[in-house]
């Protein structure tokens, strides 16, 4: 048996998947503290409802695959470890500089002109805990300057006298000669024996020293409590009869064994939202889906990502609590739009968000003391979610209080009615929804009506027939796993494992070939190194090298751009013919992103990763869900239909209830007990062969229109 | 307008505003996109928007906001000449640099094309961007030594480059002859006009889907909306006269000092920018014109005014300009005009910055965004020759956005902000920087004791150094201002923040040796450089020669004397304050331990005794800066320092000192003087003020007789930025 956990800061998330194909999900309250107590309760849950103890399952269990967000929290709290920095001397203010770019990291674009809200993050090393020593080495990794050891030796002496738990080691142009940063390494060891230390040539070996600096320090940063955390879990599971392999889900959308995980724990900082996208990835390629958009809607955000041709889009550029990390992570798009969303009237205007009611004090119909009305309100008002059966009973809803809280902000200064009211609210909050698809998919050159759109989380059910029609996706696809999606992506990933270089080649310009100039010796070279280092990693964790899957990817640009694109190689052997296809599909694929005749091949090009990925096939049990096979039973209830304009009767299923060829026009609710599923007027609800809802435009069936 | 903008239903209106933005960002990713400038890529020095067919701006996006207006006057000049002639017909684009024709300065370069929607021309839309070298006769089209707009670089009046959804190569080449960098120049058209396409598509769609009568009309709404709420701003403003002034040394012939004054009057609901009493223009390059006086005023004026409004016409419409032709804001034909940008536009922003954060202080709601002047000037440097594989290398260092931050009222400056026109700024990393080009960085890092002092402390500004690497040699140009002026001047008795510095080591020596020669500005000083002025123009660096340069620090806000001795203790921690800085300039006294409390309290009041000429104060300082209460000004000590409607200054001690007393990065002009305005009663100071020799104190706060409201306290709020780990 399979099981995927995701331990969320209300939640947590657990799948079972049998070895015949049969899926448990259940829930358990987090246990802040101690997690790994709400993870055994979760894992007692689901070995109860196959009349099995906690320990009896746990033994049967092969896999343990886990998403978690302690690597987040931990950012975005501040509670890492007191952390010593080694930098080149005259580079020390690197990580405080920031390239600029810490005041406005996640900052929404309309606010970045309000100047008096601008602050730089709260430093992950204060300055008085860097330490410069004196020592250069170029960009094509000459020593100019020479590292002096006994310089090093008092620079870690002093931070050890400052209380410095862990080491992060940060030289100019160490990725290209790592000579020094390894010398400095032997030298924190010697003074300070079992301290974590990581290096920037290991841990993020790119060009960039600011990025780099910071991946590095990060890592430093989040190491102890990310893996005594990792070890607390395993022990429990160790101690209580779980003998099979434990993996942990990193940003990249792989799993990785706590071996790994611990060397980088910088590589969890997205793991939460990364689960949720492989899910989804797993379902599309069961389904036959290619090309979809994964959209996460919960209660104060909504997380994006796009997956073409089965594969996420991976960017090596994100921010975590206002710092850049250069490690290459599934893209991962937020923007403050949930179901805690809050809805007011600004000068004679409807406004929805960015800010958010959030869990507490929440939606006014939470009767938690929230009196703002926000979308999951207009979703109680108009009948979508209905007030008694939410969260399956357990959470009452006071629809009053969700009617008192619109008709005075919203319906009364607009001198509308409550119901169309919500129903503005709705329809501007998934417009807003569909504008940032539309942004997402057009920003990187694709169109959005070649996408599937699949929606989870607590709100993304909910929504998605309306930010779906909005965009003009020809399907949406509300997952069976929906309620512990991101628990389902920890089970079914692959191993996971990357490593790259970078190299910086430049070639072209002028008349000649675009790749003259590339040394071809050289990057045949490297990739050779980079697959042993892939290689030996998977043999780490016990993959034999016939079971891996190897990935080669090169990251390219005209020369002078700075957004780099990353191209896959073809072929294994690097030849002339490897490389020429390797550029050909890099202009291809920048003309299909941004735009016809926006190649520039005259300034030429440069080559300035390269980079394999290990993937160890994960084998899991396809899901075969018991359908009933009598007529589902329906219950008819009023609800506002948002898109109509008017009141209706509609048809509510409970999704559990639904047989196989399941199909019905909306406007109907489907009932989970964590979600409810709303088809609107003019669209179709299907339930598919994996159990999943499927909804379709009426008139379709002929692709897009 | 009014009208066809109530028949809109206010969620159609919500829907369709959103999509309206989204278009310009979706403008933005495109012209990124394509750029191959970094410029354009990562200084963000570019614009584009989407504009109603008289010019009107109808949305903008949040790069570099000297380019506010800018399309609109370009737009406004190419209906009025050539709507006849050539015509303005669907598919055409118009090319246009001319800083007399709407442009800020030649570099910018702006594609502006009407938007059709079923044969009706509906809006336009355009994107600018700063160009590497536009020609003239230097490289960067920077025209240091010209005397008329001729010499500077090409001039674009408007041109139909693109004609009926064609590209004219006639034209085309035309342009890419006139340029050092065509390959650049090239991708950034390219890129501008691909931009355009994009935003012409979606507004044509958005049209079909919605009606081009109700787009049309919520276009129009969302401009009387801004104009709405800025116009309610400014009524809960007090009415009066607010004044700022500052300066600019060598004009690109001469080291003569130039002045820039604004006084801003707000009565009711409009706001008049009176620029009379700048100097006349100047013979050299440092001039603008008026579309650049109303750009860089704007760009002062929405972070503060409007920062929760969105930004378009509407807020344009609640503000007056007045400006004589012929001052160094409103040149007139040929001046010329070529580093207008960098040069006087800077300075009209920065008073703009200070006078209406003079004004927005007397708000209790708004006092939170009034601020003190962030890095008050620029410095350029290019760098041209041959790159280690003998190709020609030409680059524009964009670093020296990297100063220091204006105070806040409630919180420090931020250290190293990047430049006030710039929302979200960005600086290349070294590596990246040692990788496109044939040099190599010393240091690049902050420089201690360059924020301004004061209760909120200015934010720290950085300061590099380069040598030419892997080359014989390198073409070097260097300008700019503020090595001789402290720009970033501080609010309410903040002191300003450091001056810049250009600096010049020669024969220093091998790359292995120069490579260690210096980890930062202080060191490097030690070394005996040559101080290069403001304006040291075209170089020739030799592979042994280092050439570095510091960038100003935020000015501070409220008296440095009233600021908390932790966070002073926290900067001497941080690096940012020297514990002789923190002696001589907060009065504070650091012992191992930490905080000499007893030390710092008779360190304070020493300080305060001198500052009123040796006598003992008569009391004892509060912790806020200068009030407002039943329409008097007053210290917070309580000591009365007049009617609003009069001239404070007249109450106060006024003394001048030497520009040394503010520590060794302070430098004034051989025409300026440093005046400090203290308390009578306190010894607290309420003002530092920068002076032409001669000229009398600014009156630089006076509210209209009739005004009663309250100016209120500050009290110290310690912000978390500040906290020692």
């Amino acid at each position: 048996m399979y099981l995927g956990v995701d331990i969320g800061g209300t939640f947590t998330d657990l799948i079972l998947l049998g070895d015949d194909g049969d899926l448990i999900t259940t829930k358990a309250l987090s246990t802040p503290g101690e997690l790994e107590v709400g993870v055994f309760n979760a894992v007692r849950d689901a070995a109860a409802r196959r009349g099995m103890s906690g320990e009896e399952l746990l033994a049967r269990v092969v896999s343990f695959g886990h998403g978690t967000t302690q690597a987040t929290n931990a950012v975005i709290e501040r509670d890492g470890a007191r952390t010593g920095l080694l930098a080149s001397r005259g580079f020390g203010d690197t990580l405080a500089i920031q390239r600029l770019m810490g005041f406005t990291a996640g900052v929404p674009v309309d606010r970045l002109g309000w100047y008096s809200k601008r602050r730089y993050p709260e430093p992950i090393v204060p300055r008085h805990l860097v330490r410069e020593v004196r020592e250069r080495v170029d960009h094509a990794g000459k020593i100019l300057v020479s590292l002096e050891e006994g310089e090093v030796r008092s620079a870690v002496r002093e931070l050890l006298a400052e209380g410095v738990q862990t080491f992060a080691v940060a030289f100019l142009w160490a990725f290209r000669n790592p000579e020094h940063e390894r010398v400095a390494a032997r030298i924190i060891r010697e003074e300070a024996p079992g301290a974590y230390i990581s290096l920037s040539s290991e841990v993020a070996p790119v060009l960039g020293e600011y990025e780099r600096t910071a991946t590095t320090a990060l890592n430093s940063y989040l190491a102890p409590k990310v893996v005594s955390y990792l070890d607390a879990i395993e022990q429990m599971l160790r101690s209580r009869g779980f003998k099979g392999a434990f993996s942990i889900l990193n940003s990249a959308g792989g799993v990785m064994p706590v071996s790994e995980a611990s060397r980088r724990p910088v590589t969890l900082v997205t793991s939460g939202p990364t689960g949720g996208v492989m899910g989804s990835v797993h379902l599309a390629r069961k389904l036959g889906y290619r090309n979809i958009i994964t959209t996460d809607m919960g209660g104060t955000s909504f997380d994006v990502a796009i997956v073409v041709d089965e594969k996420p889009l991976m960017s090596t550029n994100h921010e975590a609590g206002g710092f850049h990390i250069a490690t290459p992570m599934i893209e991962v798009r937020a923007i403050g739009a949930g179901g805690g969303s809050i809805a007011r009237v600004v000068g004679g205007q409807l406004k929805v968000g960015p800010d958010s009611a959030g869990a507490r004090p929440g939606p006014a119909c939470y009767g938690r003391g929230g009196t703002l009305p926000t979308v999951t309100d207009a979703d109680v008002v108009l009948g979508i979610i209905d007030p008694e059966t939410f969260l399956g009973g357990k959470m009452k809803l006071d629809r009053v209080a969700a009617v008192a809280a619109i008709e005075e902000h919203v319906a009364h200064p607009l001198g509308f009615s409550v119901e169309e009211a919500a129903a503005g609210i709705r329809r501007i909050v998934d417009a807003q929804m569909a504008d940032t698809l539309r942004e997402v998919t057009i920003g990187r050159g694709h169109d959005p009506r070649d996408f599937v759109i699949f929606a989870y989380g607590g709100a993304g059910p909910v929504h998605c027939a309306g930010y779906g029609a909005e965009l003009g996706v020809p399907k949406m696809v509300v997952p069976v796993t929906s309620m512990a999606h991101s628990a389902y992506g920890a089970l079914a990933a692959d191993l996971q494992f990357s490593t790259e270089r970078a190299v910086l080649m430049r070639g072209g310009g002028g008349a000649r070939q675009l790749y003259d100039g590339f040394d071809i010796e050289e990057i045949g070279r490297t990739y050779g190194e980079l697959i042993d280092e892939c290689l030996n990693a998977m043999r780490r964790a016990g993959v034999a090298d016939t079971d891996v899957t190897l990935v080669r990817t090169a990251d390219l640009r005209y020369r002078r751009q700075t957004n780099d694109l990353i191209i896959p190689m073809a072929d294994e052997l690097v030849s002339d013919a490897s490389i020429a296809d390797l550029v050909a599909r890099f202009e291809r694929t920048y003309e299909q992103t941004y735009g016809q005749g926006s190649g520039f091949r005259d300034a030429g090009i440069e080559l300035t990763n390269v980079r394999v990925e290990a993937f160890g096939k994960a084998r899991r049990p396809e899901i075969k869900p018991i359908l009933p096979t009598n007529a589902p039973r329906s219950t008819r209830r009023s609800i506002f239909e948002p898109t109509l304009g008017r009141r209706i009767d509609c048809d509510v299923y409970n999704w559990h209830d639904l047989p196989m060829d399941f199909v019905a026009s909306g406007p109907i609710v489907i009932e989970h007990p964590e979600t409810s599923v709303f088809v609107a007027a003019g669209q179709i609800g299907r339930l598919d062969a994996n159990a999943n809802i499927t909804i379709e435009r009426q008139e379709s069936g002929n692709g897009r229109n | 307008m009014a009208g066809t903008e109530q028949s809109i239903d206010p969620i159609t209106f919500e829907v369709v505003r959103n999509k309206l933005q989204a278009i310009t960002e979706e403008q933005a990713i495109t012209l990124k996109s394509v750029s191959g400038s970094p410029v354009v890529t990562e200084a963000t020095d570019f614009n584009n928007g989407l504009y109603l067919v008289d010019g009107s701006i109808v949305t903008m996006g949040p790069q570099v906001l000297f380019h506010t207006g800018t399309m609109s006057s370009v737009i406004r000049s190419i209906n009025e000449n050539f709507s006849e002639n050539p015509g303005i017909s669907e598919g055409d684009m118009f090319i246009l640099n001319d800083p007399y024709r709407g442009a800020i300065h030649q570099p910018d370069v702006s594609i502006v094309a009407p938007v059709f929607h079923n044969g009706r021309h509906v809006a336009w839309a355009g994107s600018c961007a700063h160009q590497l070298d536009v020609g003239g006769m230097s490289f960067g089209s920077w025209a240091i030594g010209a005397t008329e707009i001729q010499q500077e670089a090409m001039l674009l009046p408007g041109i139909k480059l693109v004609e009926g959804g064609v590209l004219r190569q006639d034209l085309w080449q035309m342009i890419m002859g006139m340029t050092r960098l065509p390959h650049m120049l090239g991708l950034d058209l390219k890129a501008m006009i691909a931009a355009n396409n994009v935003a012409a598509r979606r507004l044509v769609e958005l049209m079909d889907r919605y009606g081009g009568d109700t787009v049309d009309a919520i276009m129009r709404g969302e401009i009387a909306n801004s104009e709405r709420q800025i116009r309610d701003l400014l009524r809960s403003l007090p009415d009066g006269v607010f004044r700022a002034r500052d300066y600019i040394e060598h004009d690109g012939h001469q080291n003569v000092l130039y002045q820039v004054c604004v006084t801003a009057t707000k009565k009711g609901d409009c706001l008049t920018l009176d620029l009379t009493g700048t100097s006349p223009q100047a013979p050299g390059f440092i001039n603008c014109t008026a579309s650049g006086m109303r750009g860089a005023a704007m760009t002062g004026l929405l972070p503060i005014l409007a920062p929760q409004i969105r930004w378009n016409e509407g807020i344009m419409n609640a503000v007056d300009f007045v400006a004589p032709e012929g001052i160094l804001c409103n040149a007139s034909w040929p001046a010329p005009v070529s580093s207008g940008t960098i040069s006087t536009a800077w300075i009209v922003q920065n008073v703009v910055v200070a006078a209406l954060s003079r004004m927005v202080t007397c708000s209790p709601e708004l006092s939170c965004e009034g601020q003190a002047v962030t890095k008050g000037h620029m410095m350029v440097m290019t760098l041209a020759g041959l790159d280690r594989d003998g190709a020609p290398f030409g680059t524009f260092l964009l670093d020296s956005t990297a100063g220091g931050g204006g105070a806040f009222n409630d919180h420090d400056g931020l250290d190293g902000s990047g430049d006030y026109c710039v929302p979200r700024p960005a600086i290349a990393n070294v590596e990246a920087n040692e990788a496109n080009g044939p040099f190599l960085y010393l240091y690049r890092s902050f420089v201690r004791d360059t924020g301004g002092p004061g209760r909120q402390r200015g934010g720290a500004g950085t300061s590099l150094a380069i040598v030419p690497y892997g080359t014989p040699g390198l073409h070097a140009m260097m300008l700019g201002h503020g090595v001789e002026v402290p720009n970033s001047v501080g609010q309410f008795g903040g002191l300003p923040g450091a001056c810049g510095r250009n600096f010049m080591l020669k024969d220093a020596g091998d790359p292995e040796f120069v490579a260690g020669l210096a980890g930062d500005l202080e060191e490097i000083l030690d070394l005996n450089v040559e101080e290069l002025g403001a304006k040291p123009g075209r170089m020739w660096l030799s592979s042994r020669d280092v050439l570095g340069y510091a960038f100003q620090g935020g000015g501070g806000y409220g008296d440095a004397l009233k600021r908390d001795p932790e966070a002073v203790r926290a900067d001497v921690l941080n690096g940012h304050v020297s514990v002789a800085a923190a002696r001589s300039q907060y009065g504070v006294a650091l012992s191992n331990d930490g905080i000499d409390h007893a030390a710092t309290e008779v360190l304070r009041g020493e300080i305060r005794s001198r500052r009123l000429g040796g006598t003992v104060p008569a009391r004892a300082a509060g912790s806020g800066d200068m009030r407002i209460s039943s329409s008097r000004f007053s210290c917070d000590c309580g000591c009365d320092l007049g009617p609003t409607n009069g001239n404070w200054k007249e109450h106060a001690r006024s003394y001048r000192v030497e520009a040394t007393s503010y520590g060794e990065h302070i430098r004034t002009h051989v025409d300026l003087e440093l005046y400090e305005h203290v308390c009578t009663e306190c010894g607290s100071l309420l003002e530092a003020e920068v002076v032409r020799k001669g000229d009398a104190p600014l009156v630089t706060l006076m509210l209209d007789a009739e005004w009663s409201g309250d100016m209120p306290t500050q009290p110290y709020e310690r912000s978390s930025a500040n906290a020692a780990a």
